[in-house]
């Protein structure tokens, strides 16, 4: 046994999982309560991931990102997606310039050039616009004019979308969609969070947020995560609850069978994996077990399963059929 | 690699537990299922209230024992159900079986190494021990009582009328053996019997053996009845193709005339007798000697032997004669009748036909009988010929040493008196056949008894002695005074009740019938018999009676026929 190996990595895993809290409870000190998105979100962070946080207004999903942020030494910018948002608001512009006595085009960046990139209320903007998240999401780069402008890693979009105000909404197309490492639902407050949310907000002054982890960290996080050993049966087990959310799959189970149109793609099985390890880690694990791919298939697999449009008419949730199917597979 | 022993002993001993859970979950299964099944066997067995065989207790639990081996192997836990069970049991979150497929496929170094000493602490802070097996104590009581139900049953005995039917059954399959084997050696003794080939053919004794080998040794009562009822039928068929009843009449009437003479009387006594060997060994004796040349010269004592032939020929003459009218008479009473019924009793014949084997000269009577009588009357007149001749040749002044002119009337003096022989040939050939038919008949109605008697043998097989008391109870004798409930009349098997089958026996009553012309003609009877017959025609014309009852009805009308005749 290599125990010199083991002991580096076991001190990498503490750090790792020393960090983590770290950031979990700087964000703890301004969100009250929300301790499943606040992981949630931290896991896509570090595994490199981008967040869609869905919940009605006032909810603190602005403010989480916010607040993240500021727990992260890391440049934020902020984009408010509204209907007149063009791409070049996002991406940035050439824009001429006199340089030298000579007028020239000098590219602008835009918001985009940062590493942590809040779309709130990505879903008012139009596709358009949204599509030119698209690049930026996927490649950390941006082209303008026909050249390429690559982001300082790391690079996060967190994004924000509103429910209830579809009039004059532009739905995510699921290409778009697919690009988000999770998506995840912010909900109400308890009692208790409730008076504690008053507590700390109504008051003359407020928590004030410092950096606790930097990008560095955040890189290093993510290699970590990497190495996390995961069993073939447990890796087959997450092969086929990705497969199982296709209604054409033999072990799908009834509800995918009538409720679903198209299921998740294998990018939803590689969100679903590095999230596990994250997960494993946390818990003080250094394998990942078929418990954290349970956890972690809801927030990564419900916005790529597709429902169908009986799912549709009959008021399901793509929650429920990702359960079905977890259940369906023990 | 990674020493991972603790891990490995850990797996080892929970799959050892875990297989030992699995052979008691089978044991007691499998003891169930067999409890269950033995229980059925014997329900099987006792309800109808026989014994159960111990066998099939011993089968049920062989084949209980094949099916938990297999159970048990098939259920056999690996190395690596046993490693997902321990993490399951205590909860390490697939710790074990990770640690164990990492190490099995050799990875080493850094997060595995890590897994692995992180699984071999986890292990080493919890004890199989605390795996119980939670024994199923109501799983296996019921087992238990279900087995020793079944086996409680199995040592319960046969009810008093399963015993009964037994022996009943086991009485009645000696019986048939004992029968078939009877009716075998007594058509061995009827073969061995019949000297005569001419008796033989009419008999045809292949055909009964055959009839007697297709016989069953059987336990059922009922089935060995019907199989010496159909035989019976069978031999009473082939015996009545054999009846030869209007000749013997026309004989009886011979003799009655033949009584009148006296020198006759031996003869009308054998023929009275049915002697019809004899009868024809007596008419050889009435034959006229070979006439010669000689014999010319004592013509008058060639007719003085010839007398008692002509008397004897002319007394059966007669004898034919009556009974020739008295056919014409019924022929002519019967025509009209027989017109409506001629095209019942084709296929009645038809059918019968079909059921002949054995006796296969069939009756044919109806051209017989006209040909005996026509027999018997042409010897009556070659006799008289040959007498008229033998007269004018005696009364002729014959010259005996110049016979040449007289050469013609000799011829026909001869062919004449050959005539008279060759008639008396055929008459002593007739009775001779009439001998053999009746000897072939009677042997033949012994065989029909004997199956009577082995109808009655079977039926009586059933009649042993039983357990149960029959009757009434004691103290319930019969009583004259009058009660309004009655008592239970228990059924043991002892009970006889005399059936026969439909159309398969003789007619019990017997029809006497007068001589025609004899009696007294009533209109009234004439109408009813004419009335039943259209009855009986009509019956058997129905498209929607059953062809056994109609079988039945045309024999029973064919038997009180035959004694009407």
């Amino acid at each position: 046994m290599s125990t010199a190996s083991a002991d580096n990595k076991e001190q990498s895993a503490n750090e790792f999982v020393e960090t983590f809290n770290r950031i979990r409870s700087e964000v703890a000190r301004f969100i009250v309560g929300q301790e499943q998105i606040v992981e949630d979100v931290l896991i896509a962070i570090v595994c490199g991931g981008h967040a869609l946080l869905e919940g009605v207004p006032g909810l603190g999903k602005t403010a989480l990102v916010n607040t993240i942020s500021k727990a992260l030494d890391l440049k934020f910018q902020r984009i408010q997606f509204t209907p007149d948002l063009l791409p070049a608001d996002i991406v940035g512009t050439q824009i001429l310039i006199d340089k030298d006595g000579r007028k020239q085009l000098e590219f602008q960046p835009g918001p985009v050039f940062c590493n942590i990139l809040l779309a709130d209320e990505i879903n008012r903007a139009t596709p358009k616009t949204q599509s030119a998240l698209l690049e930026t999401m996927q490649e950390k780069s941006v082209t303008v004019a026909g050249k390429t402008h690559l982001l300082d890693p790391p690079f996060f979009a967190l994004a924000t979308q509103n429910p209830i105000e579809q009039d004059g909404t532009f739905p995510l197309p699921e290409a778009q969609l697919d690009r988000f490492f999770f998506k995840l639902f912010v909900e109400l407050p308890s009692h208790d969070e409730f008076s504690e949310i008053l507590n700390r907000t109504g008051g003359s002054s407020q928590p004030e947020i410092s950096s606790v982890a930097n990008g560095d960290d955040i890189i290093a996080m993510g290699k970590l995560l990497r190495e996390v050993p995961i069993d073939k049966q447990i890796q087959d087990h997450l092969v086929r609850v990705v497969r199982a959310t296709h209604p054409n799959d033999a072990n799908a189970p009834d509800a995918v069978k009538r409720f679903v149109r198209y299921g998740s793609s294998p990018r939803g099985a590689q969100a679903i994996l590095s999230a596990a390890r994250a997960r494993a880690l946390l818990d003080g694990r250094f394998h990942v077990a078929s418990e954290d791919i349970n956890r972690m298939a809801l927030p990564a697999l419900r916005h790529r399963v597709m429902l169908s449009f009986e799912g549709e008419a009959d008021g399901m949730s793509t929650d429920s059929v990702i359960k079905s199917v977890v259940e369906s597979l023990g | 690699m990674a020493k991972i022993e603790h891990v490995a002993g850990f797996i080892t001993r929970i799959r050892r537990k875990l297989n030992q859970h699995h052979l008691w979950n089978v044991l007691l299964w499998t003891a169930l299922a067999a409890g269950l099944t033995m229980l059925l066997v014997a329900l099987v067995y006792v309800v109808p209230g026989y014994t159960v065989p111990k066998i099939a207790f011993l089968v049920v639990a062989a084949v209980s024992a094949l099916v938990a081996g297999a159970a048990w192997y098939i259920g056999k836990r690996s190395q690596d159900d046993a490693a997902r069970y321990g993490d399951e049991f205590f909860g390490l979150k697939d710790s074990v079986a990770s640690c164990s497929n990492f190490n099995e496929a050799g990875l080493e170094g850094g997060f595995y190494d890590l897994q692995a000493r992180k699984t071999e602490q986890l292990v080493n802070e919890t004890s199989v021990s605390k795996i119980q097996y939670a024994f199923p104590y109501r799983l296996a009581a019921s087992a238990f009582l279900l087995v020793a139900i079944a086996v409680a049953l199995g040592f319960k005995g046969p009810s008093d009328k399963v015993v009964q039917r037994l022996k009943s059954e086991k009485a009645t399959l000696l019986q048939t053996q004992t029968a078939n084997e009877e009716l075998k050696e007594l058509i061995e003794e009827l073969e061995t019997s019949i000297d005569d080939e001419e008796e033989k053919k009419l008999i045809d004794p292949a055909e009964l053996r055959k009839w007697v080998d297709e016989l069953e040794e059987t336990k059922d009562r009922k089935e060995a009845m019907r199989q010496y009822a159909r035989l019976e039928m069978k031999v009473n068929e082939a015996a009545n193709a054999l009846k030869q009843r209007k000749d013997e009449k026309l004989m009886d009437l011979a003799a009655e005339e033949l009584k009148k003479a006296e020198d006759l009387k031996a003869l009308a006594a054998m023929l009275e007798q049915k002697k019809y060997k004899k009868a024809s060994d007596d008419l050889k004796d009435l034959k006229p000697s070979k006439l010669t040349k000689e014999d010319l010269k004592r013509l008058s004592e060639k007719r003085k032997d010839l007398a008692k032939l002509k008397a004897a020929a002319k007394r059966m003459a007669e004898a034919a004669k009556r009974a020739n009218s008295r056919k014409t008479k019924n022929t002519k009473a019967q025509n009209q009748t027989n017109n409506g019924k001629r095209s019942a009793a084709s296929k009645s014949s038809k059918n019968n036909a079909k059921a002949n084997g054995a006796g296969k000269e069939g009756d044919g009577q109806a051209t017989e009988d006209s040909e005996l009588a026509e027999l018997l009357e042409d010897l009556d007149d070659a006799v008289d010929q040959l007498d008229e001749d033998l007269e004018e040749m005696e009364m002729a002044d014959l010259d005996l040493d110049n016979m040449e002119e007289f050469d013609g009337d000799f011829d026909d003096l001869m062919e004449n008196e050959d005539a008279v022989r060759g008639k008396l040939d055929r008459l002593g050939k007739k009775l001779m056949r009439m001998a053999r038919k009746r000897s072939a008949r009677s042997k033949l109605r012994a065989l029909s008894a004997k199956c009577s008697e082995c109808q009655a043998n079977a039926n009586a097989a059933q009649m042993a002695q039983s357990n149960q008391a029959g009757g009434r109870e004691a103290g319930t004798g019969a009583s004259n005074t009058s009660r309004s409930e009655r008592d239970k009349l228990v059924d043991n098997g002892q009970t006889t009740g005399l059936k026969g089958l439909k159309g398969s026996g003789p007619s019990i009553s017997k029809l006497e019938s007068a001589d025609d012309g004899t009696g007294v003609s009533g209109r009234r009877a004439a109408a009813s018999k004419r009335e039943f017959k259209r009855q009986f025609e009509s019956f058997v014309e129905r498209e929607d009676i059953p062809e056994d009852l109609k079988a039945g009805v045309k024999n029973y009308f064919t038997n009180i026929h035959e004694d009407d005749e």
